[in-house]
């Protein structure tokens, strides 16, 4: 997050603080010195894909595999033990699909739809993950990317 | 029809109460229709409405509030016209603010439209939202008709949280809730609020 904060007597210039700046983000923000919104400097990491496992994964175990990633990721970006943002995953298996949401470190909330069989073998699957973090403590995007989607 | 905007920070359980809100609204015998705004590129919420049998708008790549703003009234009048539900839900992005989205409708949109707006909080991360998102948890419950407090089983409401919401909403209607337990009062409820007089 920007660490730069308006008050009244900051001095920047912008002298409208009817608002707070750089907690959130407004489109007619003419701040000399503010040129960043909260969403610009977020860590963000939208992206989709079509997998393969080996076959000999359950859906179970692929579920763990990446909550166990997805936990990683808030590790690394969590504050006093929760994610200020939110971390979340959906994946579609044949007949079923499983949502993971991370908000605290540590935790992953799961919630199974569809036909879920936690002893599915797992062949193709597709892959979705939103991160969206306040926090941007510089983690690296393309590794998140490469140990989620191979 | 009515437009129910629902907005709260980034993991709070819109889109968990939403599904819930959904289930009770068909068992009701009332229709819904639902426009989905994320600011990724990639929609992910979706699969939660796959199979409710009710539209589904996704407004991807760009908060409404600010950013893609004309989509959302061309949207919401376009699901008027055509699809004409009881209800229209809106499921905002995290970061959407409350009093932009109220202006907007009140902008742009039809007269007479019932912009009902609902926030939904996330009780166990209440201290540091309030510790380092402080003006985002404001403006996300100060323009809130209803509050719906989250999460209330990981930690309680307690007195001293009540009145701090109370203070910053000034008096907006609130409800507790745990959104990933099965709820099947929770539309009756929240209906019962819209009709009180759940509208500022």
């Amino acid at each position: 997050m920007s660490e730069h904060r308006h008050s009244a007597d900051c001095g920047c210039g912008c002298n409208d603080h009817e608002h707070s700046h750089h907690n959130h983000h407004e489109p007619d923000c003419d701040c000399p010195e503010c040129g960043e919104s909260v969403v610009d400097s977020a860590l963000k990491l939208s992206r989709s894909g079509e997998l393969t496992a080996n076959g000999k994964i359950t859906a179970e175990q692929l579920t763990g595999r990446i909550s166990e990633l997805l936990m990683s990721v808030a590790l690394r970006l969590g504050e006093d033990g929760f994610v200020l943002g939110h971390i979340k995953a959906v994946i579609k298996l044949a007949n079923s699909a499983v949502s993971i949401s991370v908000t605290r470190v540590g935790t992953a909330d799961t919630t199974l739809l569809g036909e879920y069989s936690p002893s599915e073998l797992v062949g193709k699957y597709s892959l979705t993950v939103n991160i969206l973090s306040l926090v941007n403590t510089g983690v690296s995007l393309d590794d998140i990317i490469a140990e989620l989607f191979g | 029809m009515e437009i129910l905007i629902f907005a709260g920070f980034l993991g709070s359980g819109k889109t968990t109460v939403i599904n819930r809100l959904l289930r009770g609204i068909s068992e009701r015998g009332q229709t819904a229709a639902i426009i989905e705004n994320e600011i990724g590129d990639v929609g992910i919420d979706d699969v939660f409405f796959e199979g409710t049998g009710m539209s589904v708008t996704p407004l991807f790549g760009g908060c409404v509030c600010c950013q893609i703003t004309g989509s959302l009234i061309e949207a919401a009048q376009r699901i008027e016209d055509e699809i004409k539900p009881d209800w229209l839900v809106v499921e905002m992005t995290g970061l959407a603010l409350m009093s932009n989205i109220r202006q907007l409708f009140a902008k742009y949109g039809r007269d007479g439209i019932v912009v009902h707006t609902i926030s939904v909080l996330d009780i166990s991360r209440w201290e540091i939202l309030n510790k380092a998102l402080y003006s985002i948890l404001v403006n996300q419950l100060t323009d809130a008709d209803i509050i719906l407090m989250n999460k209330t089983d990981i930690s309680p409401v307690t007195p001293e949280i009540e009145e701090k919401i109370a203070e910053i909403s000034r008096g907006a209607l609130t409800l507790e809730l745990v959104a990933t337990q099965e709820n099947t009062e929770l539309w009756s409820k929240l209906e019962a609020l819209l009709k009180i007089g759940g509208q500022k």
